[in-house]
Parts: structure tokens; sequence; C-alpha cells
């Protein structure tokens, strides 16, 4: 398939809900920042904290938690595509900068924590610090465009 | 020491496959095309400086609805576009975007105005 059939595919995919693939994305990365937030809380209740917050049981917890991120990571797929598969990494400004940088490693930051899930033996803070840097990075990735896109060009889908 | 390892190489592994890939731009538009002797843009960078440049007249994506005419499916040529761009129209004034960016937004009202 040509390559131009592909972008032409994605924009029609994406054009028949959004007004814009643009807005697709910044729609998308805020879906991933709101499940992000779900698994911060529910990783902080199967850590034993923010039970006042979260009165979930720990099962629960844990299943709302996986399947949270799994769908969070749904939701960055096509945003992932857009940026790296057509936008590319650029550096025009340092907001573009800081997103470009940001969206590098998110991924990695993932990978490493799946890891560090399968393989034992890891210090006890280890999980927590990797999955409060990829929620944290998802907040700067989503403060670096879907908020910048929402302020600055239109809210809307 | 070496449990750290696994985690740290996944992690540069994949950052750096993510780089290679953002450096490849495997689907962007051509760089610069030309339609005639006008110059188009990246339409995606394009589509961008329109929601912010010019969606408040001629309405997201171009569908019209403000001050400005509706530009989805008006069949308007890329000459046009950057005619009226760089003179304006209406109420429009001119120049309001210049270089790249008019070359994107020429590329992106040229892919919407598509009959």
């Amino acid at each position: 398939m040509p390559l131009f059939d592909v972008n032409s595919a994605y924009t029609d995919a994406v054009t028949a809900v959004f007004s814009s693939t643009i807005a697709a994305k910044a729609w998308f990365a805020t879906a991933a920042v709101v499940l992000a937030v779900v698994q911060v809380l529910t990783a902080s209740r199967m850590w034993g904290k923010l039970l006042r917050v979260v009165p979930l049981s720990f099962p629960v917890a844990k299943q709302i938690h996986r399947w949270s991120g799994r769908l969070a990571f749904v939701c960055t797929l096509p945003v992932f595509f857009h940026c790296v598969f057509i936008l590319g990494f650029q550096t025009p400004d340092a907001r573009v900068a800081i997103h470009a940088v940001a969206g590098t490693v998110v991924y990695g930051v993932l990978a490493a924590k799946l890891l560090m899930i399968r393989r034992k033996g890891f210090p006890h803070w280890a999980l927590p610090l990797a999955g409060g840097t990829l929620a944290a990075l998802l907040g700067v990735l989503w403060l670096t465009s879907s908020l910048w896109y929402f302020t600055n060009v239109r809210f809307g889908f | 020491m070496r449990r750290w390892l696994q985690p740290l190489v996944v992690l540069v592994c994949v950052s750096g496959a993510v780089f290679a890939l953002a450096q490849a731009r495997l689907f962007a538009p051509a760089a610069v095309a030309t339609a005639g002797p006008v110059a188009l843009g990246d339409v995606y960078q394009g589509e961008t400086v329109f929601q912010q440049t010019c969606a408040a007249c001629h309405g997201a994506a171009g569908a019209g609805g403000g001050i400005g005419p509706r530009l989805q499916s008006s069949g308007i040529t890329p000459a046009t576009i950057q005619a009226r761009i760089r003179a304006g129209a209406g109420a429009m004034p001119p120049a309001l975007v210049s270089g790249r960016a008019e070359a994107d937004i020429v590329a992106y009202v040229a892919s919407i105005a598509a009959p």
C-alpha cells in the first residue's frame, strides 16, 4: 500500500469522528491521562495508601489498575502513530522540544515498568518510582500538547 | 546491580527505537510538494496552524459557520488559496501567515477543499 494511502486512511478514519487529526490526538491523550490518574489512585490503594480516598478492596483495585492501564495504552496508540510516524521528532520551541523528549522515553519507561513487574527482587520503592515516572511523563505530554491545544487552538471535538 | 541492568537496557532500547522511528517519519507527507507554481507544505502541520489561525472564521476543519466561507469541499485550488492568504479577502487581512506556515496551510486547505 502506498504511504499516501496510509495517511488518507488514517485521516479519513479519524475525521469521521473528530474535526481534525490534531483534535483526535488531543482527546485520546486526555483519555490516557484520565486513565493514568486512575492508575495512580488504584496503585496507591494497592500499596496501602489513600484507603479513604479509594475505598476498594485490594483485588478490585488490582483489576481496575490492570484494565485502566491496558486501556490507557490503547488510547496512546493513535497518538503514537500520529506523533511518531507523521510529525516526528521536532524541537522548534521549548514546548515541542519537551513534548518530543518526553514522548520518546514514555514507552521505554512503560516497558521497563512492565519488566519490573514480571521480574522479582527489586527494592519495594522501584515499582512505585517507575509507575510514578510513567504517570508524570504522561502528565507532561498532556500539558505540552492537549492542554496547549485546548487553550490556544480550540476546545472541542 | 545486574538486576537493574535489564530495565535500563529495555528503557534505552525502546526509547532509542521510538526516537529512530520519529526521525524516520515513515508516514509524513512529502516535505514540500508543488501544485504547479505553488509550494505545498506539510498537511498535518498546516492543520494545526489552520485551527489556530483560521478556524475562528472558517470553522473547525474549514467546515464554515463563522464569518469566513466554508472551505471543505469548496474546490478551491492551491494557487487561489495562496493568493487569498497573501492578498487577503473580505474581512481576512493579507498575509496572516507566510513562509513555511503559508505552505503548510495551503497544503491543508487543498486537502479539505477537494470536492
